[in-house]
């Protein structure tokens, strides 16, 4: 029998973080200011993502905590700093992830980094996927999220 | 052709399994494992189709792909045409009938082009109908009924039963077909370490093995390398898959088959490809070589090991080739009474003719196959032999084969090279690429096919920077394989058909080669010649070389045409996999949108796809009793909108407005924090591409919007900005936010009394809190951002908050709203109100060539600016203004119907003879760009873009409008494009 598929919806602050001076990252979290492009890093309660080169997400339990360090951190560096909790809903996804994305999702998900976090598509969604934190965690647009569970839903039981 | 099914054998089908099926409505029984076309054979089904041209009855001539003949109608499990019966699994219940043929196969009325053939010549379309040009619409009719591959399913709208899906998938190496070659360089790759995907069409491996008798050494070493194979987790081995289409980067796309009613179409990104596709065998060229009962030498081979069936009781061998004496050998040995081998050359393989005589079969050496008779099943082969005499052979089957030429498709669909080998008279791919192994590398015999495999996964593995193990390669003895060349000496007299899936004959390359079309690609489009569904896989070199033969080239010169994916067809389901219906285009859904579709709102899908209410109809109410009332609540009293598509940026940094200067019209660096101004965007070429407002946050924060369908355009100008035109040296960052703060619009001369009763915490008189101001507030106790601007000209707040937290507000501001009267409003509603108060609309009044010159936003473009996106194209635009368009409104009489939308505004003027005007000054001046009923000014009213409209202010115009009896028209009035409120005070209040 194929190994059952479950997704639930996450609730946390997510923090955008934009910078091009990337010295002072470290004080926000070790090794951040290192971190590359799609791989992601535990720092306490927060994942760091790291999107794209002067772009990083943060998700944690504890947003303003971790935007204060942030703006400790940066002191007069050039940033932005913005909560965009409401602007994404993430998902977990539990069981034959790879079975049901590889339905939409072009990630050669045997070879990815075990770090990798990154924006992808997923069918017709734009996504950020980190697959590998217990489960796999997806981020979409909240406007979407309806639209992907129903896609989820769809992929899940076409598989096998 | 009397086919019957052996007693015993056939590697694919399982006797135990009866299946029912029926065929032009004849209940007829097969195998598990059966193709269609193998189950119709086993029954003695000679025709299964009508030619598509000529409508000449047709039998099986293939056993795969390669088959140009074998379409046939499926009516059950599913209802679809053109499939082709050679690949079709038999189900239980499968009904299907022969394609081509109206209205049976047997009785075809389109029969009759066959007797007129001589009048329907290759290109007769072009040159026929052209008189008398009244009846062209009859010809028209009659052609497009006669034309077609197959008829669709009856029944609009009638579901597929099919399950599709598509799927990606990722390795290091595709190994295209699972013959010993590919079997062999998928083995030693997977050993190696090698992630490796081995995709065949067949639903077992073996590749041309299939289509020898079992129990040899070579099935021994299959076995054996398959379950190795099998037991490697990284080894996907796909049977009946089919790799249709290669492109650039490693993507390859195969249809999965495997699951009879369930088609995958696997997306396969793969660093490395081998093909090990095989050959395909020519057929030869002689009269009437298209009659049932005429079949590749091959597929007589493959229907019998394949399925256990004899395709005929009779049968004559015409080749020019080696391999084909194993259907003459094997068919003898099976009981098919094999009258005689007639081969082109004159001399072959002294083993062939050793073989040939210890059977007791006939053979006729430099014999060729001149004729052959019988309409509805071979009766008779006419030979020539090499003496000149001419015997007729009575037969019910003729096996032929002309050669083999690779199947380099997916080699070619990645600009792969290929020439004519004028040893094996075929196409071979370019020396140096080793990637195609096999057969379809030209490789004579077992042998030579497993030296080439060991050479392209070599190849591979270095690429890949493994080391291939040492596999030992099994011991295959060798075969003879000559060949000798098609030639068009000698050949009888009547139609020799070259592609038989268009019903091209030699005369019609002739006629081409008369009329100039020698090319190969100008040959195809002259006579279709390779246009059919089966891509000319059997027809395409032949056609090549016979009209170099015609030109006096050598066969070489001219190669066929390049061959494009897919390399057979693909299903349109299994293209749009499992995304049918509303996940193609994803909704997007506002925090409100469950609370619209529980008031029973009717809902649109717009912008960016979000969906949300057009028009809250109460009970009895229909679209215009709704709109009045939603329209006077906010001209009255207030109204509420959900306006959270809007798109939305927060711009951040020093030189943040540096970016916001280059990219609108007007001026934002004098903007004061807290203060904002409408703004325009437009093109490079001038013409308006976005409208919106921008607003300074702080002195480093700015917040701008921007119309929901243009909101991701938008946000790619931005980006294209900071990083292409300010090479990324700006200091400043775009974030769009559209989806984190949802929009609640609150207009009405009562707006300001609800956000009261909700608690604002920021003072709301026109002193404290302006027009085209921004304040950071709390409302109803949640944390809000209150901008001032109106879209539908009254008194108008846009409330942007969290979106986890619209929802509650929504509510509060419905409830508080009650006693002042509220009405929640839909997009409809908000389309009358601007339209009476003149405001634009991208969609409508901005269509991509306006300027905001010809909309009236003169005001909104600072030209002293030293430079904006469009600045200098709009300069060229002022010193030729005449005869640009611009906004007008447009009243007709009181009591009227509105104008309709997209209506053209005539370039006649009132007083001219409505006749002459029609006639001959149709030419529009303009068109009506948005047309609603005015719930305010109890009239319908428009807005339009007219040429000069400017200097027509009160100018009446003649409008096109659809009337029963074809175009009409009605007069309008040009007046100023503000009809509500035209000093504004009612928004600035």
């Amino acid at each position: 029998m194929a190994e059952a598929v479950s997704w639930q919806a996450r609730e946390g602050h997510l923090l955008c973080l934009r910078t091009r001076s990337r010295s002072w990252l470290d004080g926000v979290a070790p090794g951040l200011s290192s971190l590359q492009t799609s791989r992601f890093l535990r720092a306490g309660p927060a994942l760091w993502m790291r999107l794209g080169p002067d772009e990083w997400w943060c998700w944690t339990s504890a947003g303003a905590a971790c935007a204060a360090r942030v703006r400790q951190s940066a002191g007069a560096q050039f940033h932005a700093l913005l909560d965009i909790s409401d602007a994404q809903q993430a998902f977990e996804i539990q069981g034959a992830v790879r079975d049901v994305l590889s339905q939409g999702c072009e990630l050669d998900f045997e070879r990815l980094p075990p770090d990798f976090a990154g924006r992808s598509r997923c069918a017709a969604f734009t996504v950020v996927i980190c697959p590998q934190l217990g489960g796999t965690y997806l981020w979409v647009e909240a406007s979407l999220a309806r639209s992907l569970t129903q896609w989820l839903d769809q992929a899940s039981r076409l598989r096998g | 052709m009397s086919g019957w099914r052996l007693p015993q054998g056939g590697r694919l089908i399982n006797r135990d399994r009866a299946l029912s099926f029926r065929f032009e409505g004849r209940p007829l029984q097969g195998f598990e494992g059966d193709t269609l076309a193998s189950a119709l054979l086993a029954r003695g089904t000679a025709v299964v189709a009508r030619s598509f041209k000529y409508h000449r009855p047709r039998g099986l001539v293939a056993a795969g792909w390669e088959d140009p003949c074998a379409f046939v109608e499926m009516q059950s499990p599913r209802a679809e045409p053109s499939v082709l019966a050679t690949v079709e699994p038999l189900v239980e219940g499968l009904q299907a009938r022969g394609q081509h043929a109206w209205p049976s196969l047997r009785f075809d009325f389109m029969a009759l082009a066959d007797r007129c053939s001589a009048l329907l010549p290759a290109g007769f379309y072009y040159k026929a109908f052209k008189s008398p040009a009244w009846a062209w619409p009859w010809f028209e009719r009659a052609l497009r009924h006669a034309a077609g591959l197959g008829r669709l399913p009856d029944g609009a709208g009638q579901s597929d039963p099919s399950a599709y899906e598509r799927r990606f998938v990722q390795t290091d190496v595709l190994v295209v077909g699972a013959g010993v070659a590919g079997l062999w360089a998928a083995h030693a790759l997977a050993q190696a370490g090698a992630r490796v995907i081995l995709a065949d069409d067949a639903p077992e491996p073996g590749g041309r093995g299939l289509d020898r008798p079992a129990g040899g050494v070579v099935d021994a070493w299959i076995a054996q390398t398959v379950a190795s194979l099998d037991a490697m987790p990284h080894v996907r081995r796909w049977p009946s898959t089919q790799v249709v289409s290669r492109y650039d980067h490693g993507l390859c796309l195969a249809i999965d088959r495997s699951r009879p009613g369930h088609e995958r179409l696997w997306r396969i990104r793969a660093p490395q490809v081998l093909l090990a596709t095989g050959q395909i065998e020519r057929p030869l060229l002689f009269a009437h070589n298209d009659r049932p009962g005429i079949m590749l030498a091959g597929a007589v081979t493959s229907y019998l090991h394949r399925w256990g069936v004899a395709a005929g009781r009779r049968m004559v061998l015409a080749t020019n080739n080696d391999m084909a004496w194993t259907a003459a050998f094997e068919a003898h040995q099976v009981g098919i009474e094999v009258l005689a081998v007639a081969d082109l050359r004159p001399q072959v393989h002294p083993q062939l003719t050793e073989r040939a005589g210890a059977l007791g079969l006939r053979v006729e050496l430099g014999a060729r196959v001149v004729a052959a008779q019988g309409r509805w099943a071979l009766r008779s082969a006419v030979l020539q032999l090499a003496s000149g005499q001419r015997l007729s052979v009575q037969a019910d089957l003729l096996a032929v084969s002309g050669g083999w030429t690779g199947a380099l498709a997916l080699h070619a669909q990645r600009g792969g090279r290929s020439h004519y080998d004028a040893t094996l008279h075929g196409m071979v791919p370019e020396n140096d690429d080793a990637q195609v192994i096999g057969a379809a590398r030209g490789a004579p015999g077992t042998p030579a096919a497993l030296a080439s495999a060991v050479r392209g996964a070599q190849q591979v593995a270095s690429a890949l920077g493994l080391r291939l193990p040492d596999l030992p390669v099994p011991a295959v003895p060798s075969e003879p394989s000559g060949f000798s060349a098609t030639d068009l000496q000698h050949i009888g007299k009547g139609r020799v058909f070259v592609d038989w899936a268009s019903d091209v004959t030699l005369d019609d390359l002739r006629l081409a080669h008369r009329e100039g079309y020698e090319s190969p690609e100008h040959l195809k489009r002259y006579t279709a010649l390779g246009m059919g569904p089966d891509q000319g896989r059997i027809s395409a070199l032949h056609g090549a070389v016979l009209m170099a033969q015609l030109r006096g080239l050598s066969p070489g010169d001219l190669g066929p045409t390049r061959l494009r994916p897919p390399y057979t067809p693909m299903p349109m389901g299994a293209i749009a996999g499992a995304d049918p219906g509303a996940l193609i285009r994803p909704v997007r859904r506002t925090p409100m949108t469950d609370w619209h579709e529980a008031q029973g709102a009717v809902m649109y899908e717009s912008g960016q796809n979000w969906r949300r209410p057009g028009y809250y109809p109460r009970p009895g109410e229909g679209l215009m009793q709704a709109l009045e009332r939603e329209c006077r609540a906010c001209r009255e009293a207030v109204a509420v909108y959900d306006s959270s598509p809007l798109g939305k940026f927060e711009i951040w940094g020093p030189q943040a407005v540096e970016l916001l200067e280059y990219l609108y019209t007007c001026r934002v660096s004098d903007l004061l924090p807290g203060r904002g101004r409408y703004a325009v965007m437009l093109r490079e070429d001038g013409r308006v591409f976005d409208d919106g407002t921008v607003f300074r946050l702080s002195d480093q924060r700015w917040w701008i919007t921007t119309t929901s369908a243009q909101a991701q355009a938008v946000h790619a100008a931005l980006e294209a900005a900071l990083q292409v035109h300010f090479k990324g040296r700006l200091e400043a960052f775009v974030t769009p936010v559209t989806d984190q703060w949802a929009t609640l619009v609150v207009c009405g001369p009562r707006a300001r009394e609800l956000l009261q009763a909700c608690d604002c915490s920021v003072g709301l008189s026109r002193g404290d809190f302006p027009f085209m101001a921004v304040r950071e507030a709390t409302l109803a106790g949640l944390p809000v951002r209150l901008f001032r601007v109106s879209f539908t000209g009254e008194l108008s707040y846009e409330i942007h908050l969290p979106a986890r937290q619209a929802l509650a507000l929504w509510v509060q501001l419905i409830d508080k709203g009650q006693i002042l009267g509220l009405t929640a409003i839909g997009s409809e509603a908000n389309h009358v109100l601007r339209v009476e108060k003149g405001f634009i609309s991208v969609g409508h009044e901005v269509d991509g060539c306006v300027n905001p010159l010809d909309l009236g936003l003169a005001w909104a473009v600072r030209m002293d600016k030293a430079d904006f996106v469009g600045k200098r194209s709009l300069e060229r635009d002022l010193q030729a203004p005449a005869g640009r368009p611009a906004l007008v409104g447009l009243l007709v009489e009181r009591g009227e119907v509105p104008l309709e939308e997209g209506a053209q505004i005539l370039k006649v003027d009132l007083d001219m003879d409505p006749r002459s005007a029609l006639a001959a000054e149709q030419a529009s001046a303009g068109f009506v760009t948005a047309s609603v009923w005015s719930p305010s000014l109890q009239r319908a009213v428009a807005l339009g873009l007219l040429e000069d409209g400017a200097d027509r202010q009160g100018q009446t115009v003649w409008v096109t409008v659809t009337a029963p009896s074809g175009l009409a028209r009605r007069p309008a009035r040009v007046v100023p494009p503000v009809f509500v409120d035209p000093q504004g005070g009612r928004m600035r209040g």
